[in-house]
């Protein structure tokens, strides 16, 4: 039974200055200066503070709210990128993360080299992988680009390229940023397809997004962030206006 | 530190993923050069050939000694210069992988050794070569280069996990491995025997962990006995390199992807 729980999950990220960054004013700082410089402790984002959450099978989950809310550290916390300061992360299942669209690719490489390369990130044996390959090729609709070096694509031709390997193979797990956005009218909809199926397959999404068609096309669920809080939680098709402004303005 | 043996334990049930990356590292290094792998030997062989012409007479050694002893040393000064110098790269270069995928750490790593580890095999071609076009015959003593270039590789590896998590933190690293390795260089009897020193001046060579490294590797191939003091400080070099490597690696883990 695929699952993601997180159970009091804080993030911090230092922040480290330009000059903090350097190994001689570090150095110095220990030495002579170590009360004063870190008197206050290193400044911190606290990107997550107290977050706790379960998602099972059948759970399609929306992250909302303002930039920099959290958004996309939490989707980083669930792909187990990033380890919380404290509190759990457990998850079973095969977990597709969908973040950055250019992270992984190799831009020299061609379309057919990168394909095997973003399954070996994904996990996706090349062995695997190359049964899929034909399909990627043909939805992608990349023609005799495939064979040309990624550098020389166009933003929405990458951006098909990793969508169609991500989606290839069935996914306990997928967790989406912004994604749907992305590429011209066609693409939309090809994607809109190609999503939809996967989504079938994948026992639970999560996905964060400004859109509110976006949101209320894919999810049943939805938490709303803000400076790192859950602040609000619950199913999208009860939200109403008044708990979730950005959704209507939107 | 449970959870840094964890994080090996899972990069090595996955080893054909670092595998697949390594060889992919060096296809993409290749791609579109004429000569590819041939660059490497090539350029130790002009450097051991100009080496050989100007200084094996002034170090008092024949040039059919002297350019076997060169090579071979270039060969292993290539490879752990690569180790450090890269390996500051090891974990940051990885930085938008692994700020989103669940991949474990350590996985980054052994997909750089492995990357090194083909570079070196297909550069350490030129060592017989020679050994062969100088009629170098070390006899049975040669397999002690084995165990030797084992213990070369993980203490290597050790220093180049170390160089990695220390750059991920701290920005300042890479230029300074790379100048201590430029004098690392000159200070280490890698082109030069280790007798020209002045007397007096021979624990420059005794305390250079990197000497006893190569010299345990090269002196069996070569036909002689290393230096006594290499093995012991070989093998200490290598114990300290991995312990620490693993105790920085336990220690920052969690922090890695915040960093990178």
């Amino acid at each position: 039974m695929p699952h993601l729980i997180l159970e009091g999950v804080n993030v911090e990220f230092p922040i480290y200055h330009t000059s903090t960054r350097s190994l001689r004013r570090f150095a110095v700082s220990g030495l002579i200066g170590r009360n004063l410089d870190l008197a206050g402790g290193r400044p911190k984002v606290r990107a997550l503070r107290d977050v706790s959450l379960e998602l099972k099978e059948g759970d399609r989950l929306a992250l909302i709210g303002p930039n920099g809310a959290g958004k996309s550290t939490l989707l980083q916390v669930m792909a187990g990128a990033y380890e919380p300061v404290s509190g759990t992360v457990r998850s079973s299942g095969r977990i597709t993360p969908l973040l950055a669209v250019g992270a992984g690719l190799d831009l020299e490489a061609p379309g057919l080299e990168n394909i095997e390369l973003l399954g070996i990130h994904l996990g996706v044996h090349p062995r695997d992988m190359r049964r899929c390959v034909d399909e990627i090729v043909d939805w992608t609709e990349l023609g005799a680009f495939i064979g040309a070096p990624v550098r020389t694509y166009s933003a929405g031709m990458m951006a098909r390229l990793v969508f169609a390997v991500a989606t290839a193979l069935p996914s306990d797990i997928l967790l989406m940023d912004e994604w749907l956005g992305v590429g011209d009218a066609v693409f939309q909809k090809k994607a809109h397809e190609r999503m939809a199926k996967f989504v079938d397959n994948a026992r639970i999404l999560v996905l964060a997004s400004h859109s509110a068609t976006i949101l209320e096309t894919w999810c049943n669920r939805a938490i709303r962030l803000e400076r790192g809080v859950i602040v609000e939680g619950g199913g999208v098709a009860e939200m109403d206006e008044a708990a979730f402004p950005q959704l209507k303005l939107l | 530190m449970s959870r840094a043996i964890a994080d090996i334990r899972a990069a090595l049930a996955v080893s054909w993923r670092w595998r697949a990356l390594a060889w992919r590292d060096i296809k993409q290094r290749y791609r579109g050069s004429v000569l590819g792998p041939l660059w490497i030997i090539i350029s130790i062989s002009i450097m051991a050939a100009g080496l050989s012409l100007v200084l094996a007479s002034p170090f008092g050694v024949e040039r059919a000694r002297y350019a076997p002893y060169v090579v071979t040393g270039l060969v292993l000064w290539q490879f752990l210069a690569s180790l450090a110098q890269e390996g500051c790269q090891m974990f940051v270069s990885q930085g938008a992988i692994i700020r989103q995928t669940p991949a474990p750490l350590s996985l980054h790593a052994f997909r750089f050794l492995t990357r090194n580890l083909i570079v070196l095999a297909h550069t350490a071609v030129i060592v017989p070569i020679v050994m062969i076009a100088f009629r170098v015959t070390p006899g049975w003593q040669a397999l002690m280069a084995l165990p030797a270039l084992l213990l070369l590789i993980l203490a290597g590896f050790g220093g180049a996990v170390c160089a990695g998590l220390l750059t991920a933190r701290f920005r300042d690293v890479p230029p300074m491995v790379g100048s201590a390795m430029q004098l690392l260089f000159f200070v280490t009897p890698i082109f030069w025997p280790p007798r020209v020193l002045d007397e007096g001046y021979g624990w420059v060579v005794a305390a250079n962990p990197l000497f006893a490294l190569i010299d345990i590797v090269r002196a069996p191939l070569l036909g002689v006995a290393p230096q006594p003091a290499s093995w012991p400080v070989a093998l200490l070099a290598t114990a300290a390199a991995l312990a620490f490597a693993f105790a920085a690696f336990s220690w920052r883990r969690s922090r890695l992807a915040y960093w990178v």
